[in-house]
């Protein structure tokens, strides 16, 4: 058994090694283990799992470079470009989140590549007329930031008959889009926050996509509910669905649980038994982690943020890149707080 | 619903047809009146409407809910006729009402207005080809059954009489009711979604 864990913590660690390395975190075996311990008798369960999770949903930068690589010669493609110059006239790569924020780590890592792969600067080309603008962002699971940046940049810049009009495009290029999020965030953009948009010029692109609206079809057949935490209600412990009960909440009750036989084929998980424990733990742990909590915010709960509103136990993400570890995603993969008995499989930021 | 014909005077009456003119946000194929039925972004209430129509299969309902343009919608729902449910003509009028007041209460800014400025008036759907759900010009009258022009009369009577928001609505007594294979649940009103994200 030591020796399976020592294996499986060299492959969680070779997965994520890079997380914040770039700002001073450092992923440890140690601390990889330690996360594991926490567990109890589950720790070689929990690592395995985790590991196959992390295999399909860890980006790490080397990804990201690649795939920025690549969506430019896309993207060029897309929108009927020729050559790069005329495409860097037209384009404006958005910068509406505070520094710091993925948008802007984002648009530099894209720059980068456009300077070393085309030996051009985007910033040569700021005083052209701009077309096409761009949003970028890492993940999509809400809509709320994504929603708000949005409603602002448009109400603010007059700029709702330019799109309606197809006067100018709006794009949005996601790494990875939660499919519930983005529902939301369209309705709420053309009836709440800037009334009379017409969405469909909005367009919505993204590396990889998250099946969590649980009443949407994907596919048919097979609605694989991956890279996402959704319990089954009856599989709780009674402390879990007692917790839920009580929530003071009341939107969307209907989000909380998947049933059993959903999705029909395990495609994410190691396997569909294996999805019951692993989310079950997941959420036992992070009730473990709440309840060390002395004033809890309404949006926390064991599975991620969310919003208080919301009668779920969670957004329950399990999306990861070389530098975001979403707080919508489980709580015992990244709650780091001094006193509290808990150590984060990724450590935050210090200093 | 029994829908007998009516005769109504042209010159007492608010007449629609095309969605730019006048009253063209009646018609269910007017553009900017977005729905959120199960929370899943629907274009327009045609494009419900249609949806509706087949509730055993999804596909189709996606098919159709994917078009933003109602007519193309309409025309995708005509050409899986054989698979239409077997009790729509039984339970057409209860969806349609059904579909008109999510209209309403997702759209009560814009699509109230509409409706309080046709006042008393009859409301009258102007076809050239249609007299079930609209009625058809026969010199200075339109003739026909009216039965959208009818219920759209009776949303205005129930919601506006006392000028009040609806915040949420049931489903009609339908069985079946489905979307993408789902119960079609509770549908909120517009302001519901003020403090979605509070």
């Amino acid at each position: 058994m030591v020796a399976m864990i020592d294996a499986l913590v060299e492959q969680v660690f070779d997965k994520i090694k890079d997380f914040r390395k770039d700002e001073g975190v450092q992923i440890t075996r140690d601390g990889i283990r330690e996360w594991a311990e926490q567990f109890g008798d589950d720790a070689e369960f929990m690592l395995c799992e985790t590991d196959n999770i992390l295999g399909k949903t860890y980006l790490t930068k080397e990804d990201a470079i690649a795939l920025y690589r690549n969506y430019i010669k896309e993207h060029l493609k897309r929108h009927g470009y020729d050559d790069i110059v005329r495409y860097l006239q037209d384009v404006c790569y958005l910068r509406l989140q505070p520094e710091g924020k993925s948008q802007n780590v984002i648009v530099n890592m894209v720059e980068d590549i456009i300077r070393t792969d085309y030996g051009l600067e985007v910033k040569d080309f700021a005083d052209y007329p701009k077309k096409l603008f761009i949003y970028f962002d890492d993940v999509l699971i809400t809509g709320g930031t994504l929603g708000s940046d949005l409603a602002n940049w448009i109400n603010e810049g007059d700029r709702k008959d330019d799109l309606n009009n197809r006067r100018i495009k709006l794009e949005v290029d996601l790494i990875v889009e939660h499919r519930f999020g983005q529902n939301m965030m369209l309705y709420r953009l053309e009836q709440v926050t800037c009334k009379g948009l017409n969405t469909d010029n909005i367009h919505i692109w993204h590396y990889y996509e998250v099946e969590n609206h649980l009443k949407l079809p994907y596919g048919f057949g097979i609605q694989h509910l991956n890279a996402v935490a959704i319990p089954v209600k009856e599989t709780l412990s009674p402390a879990a669905i007692e917790y839920w009960e009580k929530l003071s909440a009341d939107r969307h009750a209907d989000y909380a649980f998947r049933s059993e036989n959903r999705p029909a084929e395990e495609k994410y998980y190691t396997s569909a038994e294996n999805r019951i424990r692993y989310e079950r733990i997941l959420v036992d742990k992070g009730l473990y982690i709440i309840n060390q909590i002395q004033d809890v915010k309404g949006n926390v709960r064991p599975l991620g943020f969310i919003f208080p509103s919301y009668k779920t136990l969670g957004a329950g993400t399990l999306f990861f890149t070389w530098r975001n570890v979403p707080n919508n995603s489980p709580l015992v993969f990244w709650w780091d707080v001094h006193g509290h008995n808990w150590k984060p499989l990724f450590p935050a930021k210090r200093g | 619903m029994v829908v007998s014909k009516r005769r109504y005077a042209m010159a007492d009456v608010i007449s629609f047809a095309k969605t730019t003119a006048r009253y063209g946000a009646l018609s269910n194929m007017a553009p900017k009146y977005p729905l959120f039925v199960n929370e899943v972004l629907i274009h327009s209430s045609e494009c419900l409407y249609q949806a509706c129509k087949f509730p055993l299969h999804p596909q189709i309902q996606k098919e159709i809910i994917e078009q933003r343009n109602p007519m193309v919608a309409k025309e995708i729902s005509r050409k899986y006729s054989k698979f239409v449910r077997d009790d729509w003509d039984d339970v057409k009028y209860k969806v349609m009402e059904w579909c008109l007041e999510v209209k309403l209460i997702q759209n009560w800014d814009t699509f109230a207005d509409v409706l309080v400025k046709t006042g008393n008036k009859s409301i009258v759907e102007y076809s050239t080809k249609d007299d079930t759900w609209g009625a058809m010009p026969d010199g200075d009258y339109l003739v026909g059954r009216n039965a959208l022009g009818r219920l759209l009369m009776q949303v205005r009577a129930n919601y506006l009489e006392n000028r009040r928001q609806r915040y949420k609505l049931l489903p009609p007594d339908v069985v079946g009711f489905l979307l993408f294979g789902y119960p079609i649940g509770t549908v909120y009103g517009q302001e519901y979604y003020h403090n979605e994200w509070l």
